[in-house]
């Protein structure tokens, strides 16, 4: 049973939400405003 | 105390495996069907077990603990062969550009069931109840997967381009595969000496 926890938690952590659109890793948008 | 420490790890699993099929629903399913199916299956086996593990805690009468044990057995054994199906899909994926893809995908479906069919041989007692002979059984099959499991990671780790997401993947069911062999082992050492390791077994 703990290791299937364990096991479940890895999956989730390698099922990890992406990034929202219009983040920093988005093609063509700065990481930082212009200055 | 061992009822509340049960209860408290069902209630933490049943939440992740909530958290991961919801992960899946946002698209990954599409990549991963069979992973995704075996999440959802392993979610529906655990949801059938619960009812009798909690007949069982709470009211063990004779009844309660031969339903408990049918649905054990047939939930075990769905998901051993399962679990094997998957590691082995796994492997084909892992191997996809490889010239003996074929050859590689016969030999672990062969090897598979070899093991697996020489265990049952060598483990069946129409004589006992199943769970006797069940236990050191699903401890070779957990070893058997995590053989598979082995040369799953090997070919990943050869990958040029690493996907750490698969890696992922078969690590983390190499550590259950190596708990479960343990937890089995001890589960059936535990019939024969009657002793401390039955309180252990169910733990891993």
């Amino acid at each position: 049973m703990l290791t299937s926890l364990f096991r479940v938690y890895l999956w989730v952590r390698a099922f990890r939400a992406p990034q929202p659109a219009g983040q920093a890793s988005a093609p063509g948008v700065p990481s930082e405003p212009a200055r | 105390m061992n009822a509340a420490l049960t209860f408290a790890q069902a209630l933490i699993w049943f939440w992740l495996e909530a958290v991961l099929i919801t992960r899946f629903l946002r698209g990954d399913w599409r990549r991963f069907p069979l992973v995704f199916t075996y999440v959802v299956a392993d979610f529906l086996v655990a949801a059938a077990e619960t009812p009798t593990i909690w007949a069982i805690t709470f009211r063990s009468t004779q009844a309660a603990r031969s339903w408990g044990a049918r649905v054990y057995e047939r939930g075990e054994v769905f998901l051993e062969f399962f679990t094997f199906v998957l590691v082995i899909s796994l492997i084909s994926r892992a191997c996809a550009g490889f010239r003996s893809r074929r050859l590689m995908q016969a030999a672990c479906v062969a090897g598979a069931v070899l093991f697996a069919g020489i265990s049952f041989q060598a483990h069946y007692d129409s004589r006992i109840v199943p769970g006797l002979w069940m236990a050191p059984w699903t401890r070779d099959l957990n070893l058997g997967a995590s053989i598979l499991d082995l040369a799953l990671w090997t070919l990943l780790m050869e990958q040029r381009k690493k996907d750490q997401r698969l890696l992922l993947l078969s690590g983390a069911l190499g550590i259950q595969f190596a708990g479960a062999a343990i937890g089995h082992s001890l589960r059936s050492m535990a019939t024969h000496y009657h002793a401390w390791p039955s309180m252990l077994g169910g733990r891993w």
